[in-house]
């Protein structure tokens, strides 16, 4: 190659290499504006929010304000949604990661009849939209009287099949067989192999699957809708959903929108931080299920 | 004493047979070598001994007791795994404990049984290590480590040394066997290194195609293979094999065109017969041109003690090992010559087809008495 042709790939590599950065960071934005105007729009008054540029705060800042007013509103109930979201998301995320462990790990290293098939139905329903089975799984709740109650939110979130997808592909990579011949050698029952080494093994695997779950039930807002009806029983997507009707039906509650929007902010910070206190986990979890 | 006796085993996975009916003996505390190629079905046959698979026919007796169906952690065996399958999780200490842990044994006798192990091992210092931070004879040493604490009635290894590098291999093979006569359980050795075969084993076992080709003490299949798959695997630098015919005479083999090899005395081979002549490396005598087989030089490659010669006879490749140091150009023409004695002659079907006896071997200590 002469030296002309080498400059020439080298601002080929930096032009291409410039074009990439720039597509990051266009993306970069566009997920993190949102996020943007929800911290600046938590800030402003009701008044602000209407008068103001969207991204940028607007004077006073009334973020103590606003978190007073959203915490006292109707009795503090947001506090209880809170809590309420917290426990549906623990309880969803830890059954939806057993739930994928044992089949994924099932589907990984048992042969059985069946076993192919069964993994082509369980990819081909992360496929289906969960929407799509809110109102069957209400007639199935309704039918069994579970309706209104934390089981009709938990339970249909422990079935996730990506879950199981993940775990599988993990567990191919993380388990090796010849570890679970010599477990099996030194008399360990399939039982205690299961919980001594394959836990172990696959816990960043486990993590991934039980953060997905919960922050994917933190998030939901169809199924709940649909299976809750007493306000003391709601997450916090479908309560802070409720104000916005009522703000936006103009009856008297103006004034919600700002605690609506404050609302919000505080409903994503615990995902926020889950993210960032797993982020080595996340990344562990992911990668080693994809590569190996 | 425990004895591991096989009676027809088969196994077939789907409609493909891997192990075609199986009869082995394993002496009480004899060390027996499973030798064959990649594919060979030795590994399969190994895991049926140890429970981890089930064979589709036959029966399998561990000190004459039948366990075909008899789950692994019920056999009373232990196995070393090629990859050491190592808890990762656990320390040396607790990945050699684990399996008393599971049989409820008292804290201070498994701390005492892995104290010991870990004495006879040389891992003492290293007991509060998890793998990671061991290296991978160390870890190889903690597999056994977990074997031996059991203090099972047989060892089995599928292939413990292939992960080590060269030189750590020799060492391992040198404490494996060294542990052997310690501890003097029967052992079972998957392997497809046929030195390691030959150097660890009181006899080996060389499988093809799921069967076993033949079984025997390993000088005595160095000496007296029963046929040329044997005669091929067995040995290193590989035997050569030339295709022959027997001489009208009857008293020699003649090579193509580049010469004859006489045949020892008391052979009886048809005159006109086909036959695949073979001869190792060692065997062969490398001289000027003249009696013997024409060859043309190829390769010449000085190890040391010892010169490898690449020639050709014909258009067949043959190598020849010679002891001391030859001074030979590529293309030199020479002749390659062999005692008859250590002729081998395989027929059509690959049987061989000259009575042969092991060589018995010399008798050192007595020549200086």
């Amino acid at each position: 190659m002469t030296a002309g042709a080498r400059r020439g790939a080298g601002a080929s590599f930096r032009r291409s290499r410039t074009l990439a950065m720039a597509a990051v960071l266009l993306f970069l934005l566009y997920t993190l504006l949102p996020l943007w105007y929800l911290l600046v729009s938590a800030t402003k008054t009701n008044q602000q929010l209407f008068s103001s540029f969207g991204l940028w705060f607007g004077g006073d800042l009334n973020l103590w304000e606003n978190l007073a007013a959203l915490f006292a509103r109707d009795d503090g109930i947001f506090l209880r949604w809170m809590l309420n979201s917290a426990l549906y998301s623990v309880l969803a995320g830890v059954g939806a990661a057993a739930v994928a462990t044992m089949a994924g790990y099932a589907l990984s290293k048992f042969r059985f009849r069946g076993r192919d098939a069964t993994f082509a139905v369980i990819i081909g329903s992360v496929m289906v939209p969960n929407t799509v089975l809110v109102i069957p799984l209400f007639l199935l709740f309704a039918g069994v009287g579970l309706t209104d109650t934390w089981a009709a939110v938990v339970l249909p979130s422990t079935v996730f099949p990506l879950g199981v997808y993940l775990m599988k592909v993990y567990i191919d990579g993380a388990v090796p067989d010849e570890l679970l011949d010599a477990a099996r050698m030194d008399g360990a029952s399939e039982a205690s192999i299961f919980l001594t080494v394959v836990l172990r093994l696959a816990s960043p695997g486990i993590v991934t699957v039980l953060l997905l779950g919960a922050t994917s039930t933190w998030n939901n807002y169809f199924l709940p809708l649909v299976m809750l009806t007493r306000g003391e029983a709601l997450p916090v997507t479908v309560g802070l959903a409720q104000w916005f009707d009522l703000a936006s039906a103009g009856s008297g509650g103006q004034a919600l929108f700002s605690i609506v929007i404050t609302g919000a902010l505080v409903g994503v910070l615990p995902v926020v931080a889950l993210f960032l206190a797993l982020q080595r986990f996340w990344q562990g979890g992911l990668a080693s299920g994809a590569v190996k | 004493m425990t004895t591991v006796t096989l009676e027809g085993v088969g196994k077939r996975f789907g409609g493909l047979r891997v192990i075609e009916g199986v009869d082995l003996e394993v002496g009480s505390g004899e060390f027996v070598a499973l030798v064959g190629p990649s594919g060979c079905g030795k590994s399969t046959l190994l895991r049926l001994i140890s429970g981890l698979d089930v064979p589709t026919e036959g029966t399998i007796r561990i000190g004459g007791e039948d366990v075909t169906d008899v789950a692994p952690k019920d056999r009373d065996i232990a196995m070393v795994f090629q990859s050491y399958a190592l808890y990762p999780h656990m320390t040396a200490a607790e990945n050699m404990g684990f399996s008393l842990r599971l049989r409820r044994a008292p804290p201070p006798e498994i701390g005492a049984r892995v104290g010991d192990a870990a004495t006879i091992l040389n891992l003492s210092d290293y007991l509060e290590r998890r793998p990671k931070e061991l290296s991978g004879g160390q870890r190889q040493r903690v597999a056994m480590g977990r074997a031996i604490v059991r203090d099972p009635k047989v060892f089995l290894f599928d292939e413990p040394l292939s992960n080590l590098d060269a030189k750590l291999r020799v060492q391992m093979r040198a404490e494996i066997k060294a542990l052997h006569a310690r501890l003097g359980a029967t052992t079972i050795y998957v392997t497809h290194d046929q030195i390691e075969a030959m150097t660890m084993g009181d006899r080996i076992v060389v499988m093809q195609g799921g069967r076993v080709e033949q079984a025997g003490a390993p000088l005595d299949l160095y000496d007296a293979p029963r046929n040329r798959f044997v005669a091929g695997f067995i040995g290193s630098p590989a035997m050569n094999f030339l295709s022959a015919t027997v001489a009208a005479s009857g008293g020699a083999l003649d090579v193509g065109g580049a010469g004859s090899i006489p045949l020892p005395g008391g052979a009886s081979l048809a005159p006109g017969a086909r036959v695949t002549a073979g001869l190792r490396p060692e065997h062969l005598l490398v001289g000027p041109p003249g009696a013997g087989l024409s060859a043309r030089v190829e390769v010449v490659e000085p190890t040391g003690a010892e010169t490898h010669v690449a020639l050709r006879v014909g258009g067949a490749p043959v190598l020849a090992v010679v002891r001391d140091r030859v001074a030979l150009a590529p293309g030199a023409a020479v002749s390659l010559t062999a005692e008859p004695r250590h002729l081998h002659v395989f027929g059509e079907d690959g049987a061989a087809l000259l009575p042969r006896r092991p060589e018995a071997p010399r008798d050192v200590l007595g020549a200086f008495a």
